[in-house]
C-alpha cells in the first residue's frame, strides 16, 4: 500500500475532516471548522490578526476570517458565519464559496504528491425529493481535487460510515450520518449500497427552530447544542436545552418516517432477512439520549426491517473521513 | 501542523494565514485490515451489469450466472425471485461499492 498516496476527505456542512495515511504506519486526521466571515480591516493591519493567531485569507480586496476564527468572530460580533456548503452541498449562491472551500481543502490535504494520489471524498445522497443537486456538487469537487493533482473518487457519505463502522457485520446495515444540514442514510448489503437518501433536516434545523421559538440569537442556541455529551436530551435542564430536545425529537421522528416510507417502497430491501444494525456518526448525534430516543421512536412505527443494534460510531466525528480513507486503501490493494 | 503562510495561493487569494490545525493520529493497522476485508468482499461480488426494461432498476448478478445467461439475455426476462439473494443493486458505481 506504501508508495501510493491515499487520502480521505469528509466534506460536511459544519466541518471538513481529512484522513491521510502517513509513512510511519499512522493515520493523520485533521479537522477544520467550515466557515468564513468577511472582516473590515485594512490589509496593512493583518499583522495583528496573525499575532492573535487568527486564521484568515485576503481574497481580492477583502479579508476573510476562516475556520474556527470565523466562528469565534461571528460570535463576538453577533454575525452569522458564512459557509461554502449549505445542506451538504456547495452553496452556489455564496459568491466566494468555491474559492474558500478550495483554500480550506488545500490547507487540509495539500497538493498531491505524484500521479498516483487518490482522494476519496464524501458526497451526500440526494434528498428524498430528488433535486439532483448532488451531481453539480460532485462535479465541482472533482474539478477542485483534480486541480490539486488528485484522482478524485466520490463516496456516498452513509456508505463511508458503513465502511468504517460495520466491518464486523460484513459491511451490512444502515449508516446514518448526522450533519449540520442533512441526515444521510445509507442501507448497505455486503458493502453494496441498496438504498441511500438524505433527509433535509440536521443540526441547523434544530438551531433555527429553537432560536425562533426562544427569540434568542442563533449562535447562543448552537453553542448550547454543541455541548456534546453534556447535553442530555432526555433530561434537559435549561430553557434552551428543553427547546433543543423538542426539536431533536421532532427531527428524529421525521427522519424515521422518511426512512420507513422509503424502505417500504423498495423491493430491493427484501434482501435483508436478518436484523440490521444501525450506526450513527456526526456531532449532531453526540448528545446523551440520542440513541435512546431514536430506539424508542423506531419501535413505535412498525419499521419495515428488523432492527438489531443501534449505536454511535466509534470516534463519531471522524468516522466518515476514516471510511473515505478505507475506501481509498481498498482501491489500491 | 505549524503555522503556515502562503504568499500566492491563486490569482485571487494573496495572503493566507492558518494557525495550527487540530490533528490526531491513529494507528493505520486497523483501517488496513478493514480495507483488505472490503477489497476482498467487493472483488467477490457481482461484476456484470444487466440492463433491464425501463422503470425497473438495474440489477447485477454474479459473473458466473451472467455468463451462463448471456446468450439469451435479449429474449428472456429474469425472474427476480430466482435471483433473490444474489441480486444486488449497484446503481451508483462511482460511489465506491462496485
Amino acid at each position: 500500500m506504501m508508495g501510493n498516496e491515499m487520502k480521505g476527505l469528509y466534506i460536511g456542512t459544519m466541518n471538513l475532516i481529512s484522513s491521510s495515511l502517513a509513512e510511519d504506519g499512522m493515520v493523520q486526521l485533521k479537522r477544520l471548522r467550515h466557515g468564513f466571515l468577511k472582516i473590515k480591516i485594512e490589509s496593512s493591519m493583518t499583522g495583528i490578526l496573525k499575532n492573535e493567531g487568527l486564521q484568515y485569507a485576503e481574497v481580492g480586496r477583502d479579508l476573510y476570517a476562516l475556520g474556527d476564527s470565523a466562528s469565534h468572530m461571528a460570535h463576538v460580533t453577533g454575525q452569522n458565519i458564512n459557509r461554502s456548503i449549505c445542506n451538504g452541498i456547495l452553496d452556489s449562491k455564496e459568491e466566494k464559496a468555491e474559492i474558500i472551500l478550495k483554500l480550506l481543502i488545500e490547507t487540509l490535504i495539500g497538493k498531491a504528491n505524484g500521479e498516483n494520489s487518490l482522494c476519496c471524498y464524501s458526497v451526500p445522497a440526494e434528498t428524498s425529493e430528488g433535486e439532483h443537486r448532488v451531481v453539480y456538487h460532485s462535479e465541482v469537487m472533482n474539478e477542485m481535487l483534480k486541480s490539486l493533482g488528485y484522482r478524485p473518487l466520490a463516496v456516498n457519505e452513509g456508505l463511508a460510515l458503513v465502511f468504517s463502522s460495520l466491518a464486523a457485520r460484513r459491511f451490512t446495515g444502515m449508516g446514518i450520518s448526522c450533519g449540520g444540514g442533512l441526515l444521510n442514510v445509507c442501507l448497505a448489503h455486503q458493502a453494496h449500497m441498496i438504498e441511500s437518501f438524505s433527509v433535509d433536516r440536521g443540526g441547523d434545523w434544530i438551531d433555527e427552530n429553537a432560536s425562533k421559538v426562544l427569540g434568542m440569537p442563533l449562535r447562543a442556541v448552537t453553542m448550547a447544542k454543541e455541548k456534546g455529551t453534556a447535553l442530555d436530551l432526555e433530561k434537559p435542564t435549561t430553557r434552551i436545552e428543553k427547546a433543543i430536545a423538542v426539536y431533536y425529537k421532532e427531527m428524529i421522528r421525521y427522519a424515521i418516517e422518511i426512512m420507513r416510507k422509503r424502505i417500504e417502497g423498495s423491493r430491493k430491501c427484501s434482501i435483508f432477512q436478518d436484523p440490521i444494525d444501525i450506526v450513527f456518526s456526526g456531532a449532531v448525534a453526540l448528545p446523551k439520549g440520542f440513541v435512546s430516543i431514536f430506539s424508542q421512536e423506531i419501535s413505535k412505527v412498525g419499521f419495515p426491517l428488523k432492527v438489531g443494534q443501534i449505536s454511535l460510531a466509534h470516534d463519531l466525528e471522524y468516522a466518515i473521513a476514516r471510511g473515505c480513507l478505507i475506501k481509498a486503501m481498498s482501491e489500491v490493494l | 501542523m505549524a503555522d503556515q503562510e502562503s504568499p500566492v495561493v491563486s490569482d485571487e487569494i494573496k495572503v493566507v494565514h492558518l494557525a495550527e490545525i487540530p490533528t490526531k493520529m491513529i494507528k493505520a493497522g486497523e483501517l488496513e485490515n478493514i480495507a483488505r476485508a472490503l477489497a476482498e468482499l467487493t472483488a467477490q461480488k457481482p461484476v456484470e451489469e444487466i440492463s433491464v426494461p425501463e422503470k425497473t432498476e438495474a440489477i447485477v448478478i454474479p459473473q458466473a450466472e451472467a455468463r451462463s445467461s448471456r446468450g439469451i439475455l435479449g429474449d428472456i426476462s429474469f425472474s427476480l425471485g430466482k435471483l433473490t439473494g444474489s441480486v444486488v443493486n449497484s446503481f451508483n458505481k462511482e460511489e465506491g461499492a462496485s
